[in-house]
């Protein structure tokens, strides 16, 4: 087989993009958002949830602008070292890898910690993430194709959970949410713990050039980030109808006390089958960070994505059995949380910015051609 | 043994092989004007009614100078002269009589004269439907291949065949129709049958495994089926089939997962009924792998999950049971597993009444010693039943060994452990591909056109298009124009 057809058979159609996008969005985030953002915007919040959906919507357009600059696509890692050279760009993707592994680590620690309070509260921590590690590895290790499927079957497969959210609809106060007020201070607020939970997407500067015709899956890339946007829409006003202002503050997870109330002949406590099933949902999460960092290793460093890829799954390991309390848990998340808040809220309207500066400074220079790499 | 033995062998060499059997034969034969003939065969491979008649009478009532005249004596096709070695030794194992005017000379004429051994023609076994044609392969190439073209009578029906096994030398049929099936299909199969390296083929199991994409995969990636219409109907669909000699199954590929759940008798019955019975096999499927991990895990972690009533219900069949869920299950699946295997190693009637005193006394027994309780039991044997819904037989073997790992992982996780190795087994069939092709199309690759025909069957008239999978080189099986209009209310189309 000639190399050309090894590389046509990792590329993916466009379509995919709207699972890769929609999947790396969905993950632990969605169990308890809503307390924190109810914190913020009280139960105005759910315009919040639109709010944010509408800006990070043009954020993915920029993100297209820088990625797509010249026709080809390429990924952020060429974008750094076009426009800020090798050392200094180098360095910026190197802290986009680092960034990508904690929010692989944080998705899976946090996954194992509901599962701990939920369902297993002895649970020990590292065979468990071992075990994790090694499907997202052996799933990497076949090529982007099967991360793809990941992500296809991670949103797929668990789409009926959304059924869920209607049982909780019996006792649905519709009151609640009245009145609809909109207050700027506190939306904005609202706004920034919003986005941490839409974060992910930006992995789409990675994976990019593995997509089949990728200036068409700018459409796909807006879609799936609609469905989510509509999901987190949805479960929010599930949880506003459902609990009122003082319970919701005392629930730490609202989402999956939501599914307490939902009673099936068979199944009493369906948050044990719930969480389970949650798996495929956090799978994609992790397998396409993990992705992410092995890809941008072998990228930086020049070697093979199996070495890379080995060394990212024993990072990973090492960091997550090394995050055990709560407080250390938590600090992870908020931390994550707020370097993602800056990446794609700051950096990459800056390098939005940067980059159409440049490129209209260098084609008035050079008429006809764009920049060359 | 060295590889290329047979083609360093000279003639002489081959004959002195030959005399140390005890069933060949060399005969001295008298023709006509004292001239003598020598006959060299093995008896067990030839036919002595065509011998006698079309060897030996002709030769003894003419005389013959030159091997030129022998040829022209005999009333038989094929006849041809020989001088290696080579070519001897193939000849001799094929039935065919070597015939010389001196006993030492190193060429002669061979004439075949093969006896053919053949079971009838019968009612497939493994794939029987109650619907449709009742015939199923048999272990001769060409009267299997006689059901095909008989089938599907082409010129494009295209057949390239392949010698394989150092020993055997066994047949091998590559069988496509030309003008439907992806060229590139074609050249992997051939490729991957050529470079078959193995002493004796039995089977097309043996070829199976060895063409495989991915061998260490429970999950079979080609299909083998005893059914010449199932054959025939998936040609037509661009797939490639595989015959061998000696073996009354053939492959099929490229293939997906979803096929190996879909009977062919899906096919003979209306649509809606048959995407019925598809369904109701799929969810057979789930069921079979994953009902007694689920009570295992249940009952080990996560007794909060049943409602009350029929918790109530699960308590009273478990009170007396001395051990814990895990040890339970086990024991009963693999007594079912025993009873299967000693059903298929059986004869029919010993081995139905081996099920019914398995089936029936031990689980009894075992459920009034208090071994084992009466709802595992139940779900134990529903499981049983539900992976011989299968209608490939050799999925059903994987279902029944995958059972095992969910059950340890159930022990060790509870649900938790059942979604974790449930996602190791989809990543495993994303990575696996049948001849090149995605298994797990149309799910992924998604391909709204596959869907037509997988989890459920729409009708004939909404198939016309040939299935995206096999890549065919033409796109459709009929004009969709062509197909018929539908007529409004109180008109009609003339």
């Amino acid at each position: 087989m000639s190399v050309q057809n090894i590389k046509s058979m990792s590329h993916v159609s466009p379509f995919y993009v709207f699972f890769l996008v929609h999947s790396m969005q969905i993950g632990v985030g969605i169990f308890g958002f809503q307390r924190y953002i109810a914190m913020d915007a009280g139960y105005n919040a759910w315009i919040t949830v639109i709010l944010t959906g509408l800006l990070i919507h043009i954020l993915i357009w920029m993100l297209y602008r820088i990625l797509l600059d010249g026709g080809k696509p390429r990924d952020i890692i060429d974008v750094h070292r076009q426009y800020f050279g090798k050392y200094i760009g180098n360095l910026l993707s190197w802290a986009f890898l680092v960034y990508f592994l904690f929010m692989g680590i944080t998705v899976l620690r946090t996954y194992i910690e509901v599962i701990q309070i939920w369902m297993f509260p002895t649970l020990i921590t590292w065979p468990v993430a071992l075990f994790f590690i090694l499907i997202v590895t052996y799933g990497i290790f076949n090529g982007f194709r099967v991360v793809t499927g990941i992500a296809f079957l991670g949103v797929v497969l668990p789409f009926g959970l959304i059924l869920t959210l209607i049982s909780p609809l019996e006792f649905a106060n519709y009151d609640r949410i009245l009145p609809v007020e909109f207050i700027l201070g506190e939306q904005t607020a609202a706004v920034k713990t919003m986005t941490l939970s839409f974060i992910g997407f930006e992995s789409l500067a990675f994976y990019l050039p593995f997509i089949n015709g990728a200036q068409k899956s700018q459409k796909w890339a807006h879609a799936g980030h609609g469905l989510t946007t509509l999901m987190y829409l949805a479960v929010t006003l599930v949880t506003f109808f459902y609990y009122s202002r003082l319970h919701l503050e005392r629930v730490i997870y609202p989402s999956l006390s939501l599914w307490k109330v939902l009673e099936l002949p068979v199944i009493e406590r369906f948050e044990y089958v719930g969480l389970s099933m949650w798996l495929l949902v956090v799978m994609p999460n992790i397998i396409i960070s993990v992705w992410v960092v092995s890809r941008g290793m072998k990228k930086l460093l020049r070697t093979k994505q199996r070495h890379t890829l080995f060394f990212t799954a024993g990072t990973l390991f090492l960091f997550t059995i090394a995050f055990e309390t709560r407080e250390a848990i938590d600090n992870l998340n908020n931390h994550v949380s707020t370097v993602g808040f800056y990446i794609i809220f700051c950096y990459v309207p800056a390098l939005f910015i940067l980059t159409a500066i440049i490129r209209r400074f260098r084609s008035d220079g050079k008429k006809n051609s764009g920049p060359s790499v | 043994m060295k590889k290329n033995r047979e083609h360093s062998r000279s003639f002489e060499e081959v004959l002195t092989l030959c005399r140390e059997s005890d069933d060949f034969i060399n005969e001295e034969l008298l023709g006509k004007e004292n001239s003598i003939y020598y006959l060299s065969y093995f008896s067990s491979l030839c036919d002595s009614t065509p011998l006698n008649e079309f060897v030996f009478n002709p030769l003894k009532k003419k005389q013959c100078y030159s091997l030129e005249d022998i040829k022209e004596a005999l009333p038989l096709k094929g006849v041809k002269a020989v001088s290696s070695g080579k070519e001897l030794e193939e000849g001799l194992n094929q039935g065919q009589v070597l015939i010389r005017f001196e006993q030492g000379e190193p060429y002669g004429i061979l004439a075949s004269v093969r006896l053919n051994e053949n079971r009838q023609i019968s009612i497939p076994e493994m794939e029987y439907t109650v619907i449709g044609p009742k015939e199923a392969f048999v272990e001769n190439l060409d009267v299997n291949l006689n059901l095909l073209r008989n089938r599907l009578p082409t010129s494009s029906l295209c057949v390239k065949k392949v010698t394989i096994g150092t020993i055997s030398r066994t047949e091998v049929a590559v069988v496509y129709l030309k003008d439907i099936a992806n060229k590139d299909n074609v050249q992997t199969m051939i490729q991957r049958i050529e470079a078959i390296e193995y002493d004796e083929i039995s089977d097309t199991s043996y070829i199976n495994q060895f063409i495989e994409d991915n061998s260490n995969s429970p999950f079979p990636q080609l299909i083998d089926t005893e059914r010449p219409d199932r054959v025939a109907a998936q040609l037509t669909e661009g797939k490639i089939a595989v015959l061998s000699k000696g073996s009354p199954s053939v492959i099929l590929a490229p293939t997906t997962m979803v096929e190996f759940f879909s009977a062919f008798e899906d096919y003979y019955i209306p649509w809606h009924l048959a995407s019925a019975f598809r369904l109701i096999r799929l969810f057979a499927v789930l069921f079979s792998v994953f009902s007694t991990p689920m009570y295992v895990a249940v009952l080990t972690y996560h007794a909060e999950l049943i409602p009350q009533d029929l918790l109530a219900t699960l308590i009273m069949s478990r009170s007396i049971i001395p051990f814990p869920p895990i040890f339970e299950a086990i024991f009963l699946e693999l007594t079912i597993e025993l009873l299967r295997e000693a059903g298929a190693r059986l004869p029919t009637k010993v081995g139905q009444t081996i099920g019914i005193v398995g089936g029936i006394v031990i689980g009894t027994a075992a459920v009034e010693a208090g071994l084992t309780s009466n709802v595992l039991l139940i779900i134990v044997a529903l499981a049983a039943l539900a992976s011989f819904t299968t209608p490939i037989y050799r999925i059903g073997n994987t279902i029944r060994l995958i059972r095992f790992p969910f059950l340890l992982m159930a022990q060790l996780w509870g649900l938790l452990g059942i979604s974790l190795l449930g996602s190791f087994l989809l990543v495993h069939i994303i990575t696996l591909k049948s001849l090149g092709r995605p298994y797990l199309e149309p799910v992924y690759p998604f391909r709204f056109r596959d869907f037509k025909d997988a989890f459920i069957r729409v009708p004939f008239s909404k198939q016309y298009e040939l299935p995206e999978l096999t890549q065919t080189a033409k796109p459709e099986r009929f004009s969709k124009k062509k197909a018929k209009k539908h007529a409004d209310i109180d008109e009609h189309i003339r």
